[in-house]
């Protein structure tokens, strides 16, 4: 337990701290372009008003606009993920490998779901409405967390189940 | 069901009321309780500088005002200008107190007494990151780079030179960490403790009461 601690805090540490230097930007603002186009995509499905240009998304030509930043990527909470699961002693690298993928593409759908509602609840509601800042700002920060711990949890849970071993010490440090 | 989906329904009924909860309770008691305790904090670290904490938009909002002189001053007499900062939203690390009520009060045995322990736990952990946070803004502050001056007593003295770089460097880090260690990891790691013999027999695959 103690260990798995350890390694979480450090490499959280090192990738939030990596995921703030300019050096990796270029790269981030390319994620963020791709999420953006994604988002478009989905919402190009059913919506044939919503225009996106680089990583703005609006409604018509002067609508409601939402900008994919660095703060819309997911990409701290996808880090922190990966984190735990590099730190997790009880499961095997290739099994690491394929949850990695999995997890990561899961939190990214959350996170296109987030990104989707947002454009929508902007346009009804305006982006200065309280409802939407406190949805915006709180409620889906909190639900993507919850996701990602939920996603790490099942993931552990099908893999204990696939291959079962036998139970930890519950004293483990 | 299997326990972990029981456990997740349970969890999954407490989300929006878990929520509603914090919500309410971040502006009439957590906000204005944990202004009045960094706010004394601050006072008593850089008291020379005569730091303090301003709330705005209802506590959603802190900034960080002292008597610390800028380079530049108004020309009119009676009038100075003094450094000041924006903290930024102290309600965001708050944000795994809901969490932790979810998962707390899906636990099988004594919800109540562990969802209160927890609560206690993420609180200290908040007032300490938010101290972290307060300190941040003020080394980025003090890293400006004229030596600082400061009336005190209608006196005008010299406070210090600037500060080096990396204390803020490293204060950031650890703040940016913190926000996300609190907003998940501590009420997960909290739910893991509270409940560790039964997260072990779920995963050894044996279904208990």
């Amino acid at each position: 337990m103690k260990l798995f601690l350890l390694i979480f805090a450090l490499l959280a540490l090192t990738g939030l701290a990596l995921l703030k230097q300019p050096f990796f930007d270029p790269a981030i603002e390319l994620f963020c372009l791709g999420l953006a186009w994604i988002t478009w995509a989905i919402v190009s499905l059913f919506d044939g008003g919503i225009t996106l240009t680089e990583a703005v998304l609006r409604h018509g030509t002067h609508g409601f606009a939402l900008e994919v930043t660095h703060e819309c990527s997911g990409l701290p909470i996808s880090w922190l993920y990966l984190s735990a699961l590099v730190a997790y002693p009880l499961l095997a690298w290739r099994h690491k490998l394929l949850a990695a993928g999995v997890g990561i593409l899961l939190i990214q759908v959350v996170n296109v779901a987030r990104l989707v509602s947002l454009l929508y609840l902007g346009h009804w509601l305006g982006g200065e409405h309280q409802w939407f800042t406190l949805i915006h700002e709180y409620f889906w920060p909190f639900l993507l967390n919850l996701s990602a711990l939920a996603i790490f949890v099942v993931i552990l849970f099908n893999d204990r189940m696939a291959s079962p071993k036998s139970p930890p010490s519950a004293s483990a440090g | 069901m299997p326990s972990l989906g029981r456990y997740f329904a349970h969890a999954g009924l407490a989300l929006l009321p878990a929520f509603a909860l914090w919500w309410f309770s971040l502006q009439t008691v957590l906000l204005p309780s944990l202004f009045v305790l960094e706010n004394q904090f601050l006072q008593w670290t850089y008291e020379r500088a005569q730091a303090r904490l301003i709330s705005r938009q209802n506590g959603m909002e802190w900034h960080l005002d002292t008597r610390l002189l800028t380079p530049e001053q108004p020309k009119t007499p009676g009038r100075i200008r003094t450094w000041s900062a924006r903290v930024g939203n102290p309600a965001l690390f708050t944000l795994g107190l809901p969490l932790a009520w979810m998962l707390l009060l899906a636990s099988p045995r004594r919800r109540l007494a562990k969802t209160l322990l927890a609560t206690l736990i993420l609180l200290f952990g908040i007032v300490l990151a938010l101290g972290i946070k307060v300190n941040l803004t003020m080394t980025q502050l003090l890293t400006a780079e004229t030596p600082f001056k400061v009336y005190v007593d209608a006196n005008l003295q010299l406070l210090h030179d600037p500060l080096p770089v990396w204390p803020s460097l490293i204060l950031g880090y650890l703040n940016s960490f913190f926000v996300y260690f609190l907003a998940v990891g501590l009420p997960a790691l909290l739910s893991y403790l509270f409940n560790r013999q039964w997260w072990h027999e779920l995963f050894a695959g044996k279904e208990l009461q």
